[in-house]
């Protein structure tokens, strides 16, 4: 029989290739055999990761997104630090509890020790032990060394994968086996970006039971995590970005874990914390997070977090002006959610609209309708009401002024608008960054004014 | 005796793959119609820090390149800046320098501000980037809250993205599939000093060393682009 050498070659390639990925399968495998303990072994890849992170948490200081409020930040750590007393020290490690100037509700733990919590998750939780129960969580990740162990599963599984991209791209076409590997390597991609975008499964669940432990161990009322779970579902508007925090069958998932761990808990003298003592440390970096939600097209999450600072203290006339801003923003949106909204359906049409339209568009097709109109006038009445509450307060608040001239510039009362922005560019006296815009409101209106003027004469 | 049809497939799927490894740059611009139409004298602009988030992707995974991408940002704001004054248009001192921004804690939340104002628009820009011919994107009337903004006609937003593979990813890119060469995009952004409206998106992308020499990989593309836009000392459109 004769040979052919090509034939030959190719069968030589397809068992070379079959004998990688038969030595691939375990490296896929290996994912979670690792478990975390005291002795870590640092190895030139998790130094390699320790750097990288160093670099990341400067650069995060570096463009300003650490939200600095010493009162706040003291806060933050008091509660971190009472969760990590009596920790064993741990190579690399040097705990800081920070926050980050982030609308999305979110927290991360990195490597180094660095836990950060987002000012978008400060403004759902409700109390001291509910922000318990987040460091906790986050403080398992470091202790747990669960960032290393996730950086190597994911390093063997992405060699894992390009060895079966090369089993699969090399085999000849056609043949079922080689389209069920090629397959399976999309998929296993899949997953691997899943691991990357969130932890696995089981160290998520491990630090859901290791920070439950913690809550407890310092005293603090371990109902707290369940209540948190809730808290952290609440949809208010669509997410560009889903972050673990976020996904919604897991949530319900580790709400139910929680509460079956409280049963036959005795939580007699545990601390819980009001929300009013929690909102007296946390009101400053709420109140920027609201600025950053009307900064971001969410001004439903921006009128809801202004709610509660006003509701907090009615008579502070700065939460007054942020809720005005708020519904101002708001325009001819419903501050709440309807039920198909809520809904799966409506939550994909959500995510259309947002991709599709801009802010503006989707006022104006709101206002297409007479309910749009309706809705609008609602929310623009109230956002005077609270202006105007705010300036009877205190008359030199320069914000309400602002506040007030735009809203008339949007109801279309430009002698009202331009008489707002003179007392606030005689309040800021040169001192604001606002002024520039406020002057080239001022002329714009003065200009519309005009025309009105000499038909007057 | 081989099998030609083998050969041929196996030459040109090769030839196919090694053929992305050369290095060039292909660049768009959308334009709004004040822009096209000529109608708008651009003379000034103030820049807005770059951002440049460069990842290296091996054999084992996508590692980040935090050093790396700062530099390269700091790369991409000169290389641009340069181009434009190349042009004809005057650089106005942003006074958004890094060092700056890290002594005005007010100034430095006004630039995460208008960052998040220009990201809520992005994603409709990226999705329909020919829309800006249709005046859709708006970043709003606060970029007038950066003082540069004042004596400037436009404020330019930089953003880069870009893939370094390694050695080994590449040559495993050409021979077997998937990407051979690094790639870098290069996005900006024309923003109306006054209004705030967005009146030209540009994107360029270079398959080269983009990281290590921004201005070989973007310079040539980014001269032909700002031509065509006519902006600063280029004859202006002549009108019928």
């Amino acid at each position: 029989m004769a040979t052919n050498p090509v034939r030959l070659c190719r069968h030589a390639i397809a068992l070379s290739l079959m004998a990688l990925f038969a030595f691939s399968l375990p490296l896929l495998r290996a994912q979670d055999r690792e478990v975390s303990d005291t002795s870590f072994k640092f190895s030139t890849v998790d130094n390699n990761l320790l750097d990288e992170v160093n670099e990341f948490d400067r650069q995060l200081d570096k463009k300003g997104l650490v939200f600095h409020d010493p009162s706040v930040e003291q806060y933050v750590a008091k509660i971190g630090n009472k969760l990590i007393a009596n920790q064993p020290r741990l190579e690399h490690v040097e705990f800081r509890f920070r926050i980050l100037r982030d609308p999305m509700v979110n927290a991360f733990a990195l490597p180094n020790g660095s836990i950060y919590v987002t000012t978008g998750i400060l403004g759902v939780l409700e109390n001291e032990s509910q922000l318990a129960s987040v460091l906790g969580h986050e403080a398992t990740h470091v202790t747990n060394r669960h960032t290393y162990l996730e950086n190597r599963s994911i390093r063997k599984k992405v060699l894992a994968i390009n060895i079966l991209q090369g089993v699969a791209g090399a085999m000849p076409g056609g043949t079922v086996f080689g389209a069920a590997v090629a397959l399976g390597a999309g998929m296993s991609a899949v997953i691997v970006n899943g691991s990357i975008y969130g932890y696995s499964r089981e160290k998520e669940s491990e630090a859901d039971q290791r920070g439950f432990e913690l809550l407890r161990r310092a005293s603090y009322d371990p109902r707290a995590m369940p209540r948190t779970f809730e808290l952290l579902d609440e949809r208010l508007e669509f997410e560009p970005i889903e972050t673990f925090y976020r996904t919604h069958p897991k949530l319900e998932e580790r709400r139910q874990i929680a509460t079956a761990r409280l049963a036959g808990l005795n939580v007699m003298d545990t601390r819980t914390g009001t929300e009013s003592d929690f909102l007296e440390h946390v009101a400053p970096a709420i109140r920027a997070n609201v600025e950053l939600d009307l900064s971001s097209r969410r001004a439903r999450t921006a009128v809801s977090r202004a709610s509660r600072l006003t509701k907090w203290k009615p008579d502070e006339p700065k939460y007054q002006v942020l809720l005005g801003d708020a519904y101002r923003s708001l325009g001819a949106k419903d501050a709440e959610p309807t039920d198909d909204e809520r809904g799966r359906h409506g939550q994909a049409e959500h995510r259309k609209l947002y991709f599709k339209m801009t802010e503006q568009e989707e006022q104006a097709q709101l206002l297409a309708k007479p309910s749009g109109i309706a809705t609008r006038n609602t929310n623009l009445d109230k956002a005077e009401k609270l202006y105007l509450g705010a300036i009877e307060a205190d008359p030199r608040l320069a914000d309400a002024h602002r506040g007030l001239g735009f809203l008339y510039e949007q109801q279309s009362k430009p002698m009202d608008a331009a008489r707002e922005y003179r007392t606030y560019l005689t309040l800021t006296s040169g001192t604001s960054l606002d002024r520039l815009r406020i002057e080239r409101r001022l002329a714009g209106v003065e200009k519309a004014l005009l025309p009105r003027a000499s038909t007057e004469q | 005796m081989p099998n030609p049809r083998f050969l041929f497939t196996a030459v040109m799927f090769t030839m196919l793959n090694a053929s992305i490894a050369f290095a060039a740059t292909a660049g768009r611009t959308f334009m709004s119609p004040k822009l096209e139409a000529g109608e708008m004298g651009i003379h000034s602009a103030c820049m807005m820090p770059a951002e440049g988030k460069l990842s290296r992707l091996g054999m084992k995974g996508r590692e980040g390149m935090s050093k790396e991408s700062e530099a390269w940002s700091s790369a991409l704001d000169a290389v641009v800046a340069g181009h434009l004054k190349a042009t004809g248009i005057e650089i106005i001192p942003s006074g958004l320098a890094q060092e700056d921004l890290e002594r005005n804690e007010e100034l430095q939340r006004t630039v995460l501000k208008l960052q998040a104002k220009y990201d809520s628009v992005s994603s409709q820009i990226e999705r329909h980037p020919k829309d800006t011919r249709k005046d859709r994107f708006t970043v709003g009337d606060e970029v007038a809250l950066l003082p540069c903004t004042e004596k400037a006609d436009i404020l330019v937003y930089v953003h880069g993205q870009g893939q370094v593979l390694t050695g080994g990813k590449a040559a495993f890119g050409i021979l077997i599939g998937g990407p051979s060469s690094s790639m870098g995009f290069l996005k900006l952004s024309l923003v109306d000093a006054k209004s705030g409206d967005i009146l030209a998106y540009m994107r360029l992308v270079n398959n080269g060393k983009f990281a290590d020499d921004s201005e070989k990989a973007y310079g040539k593309e980014l001269d032909k682009l700002f031509k065509k836009m006519r902006i600063g000392n280029a004859p202006k459109k002549k009108k019928d």
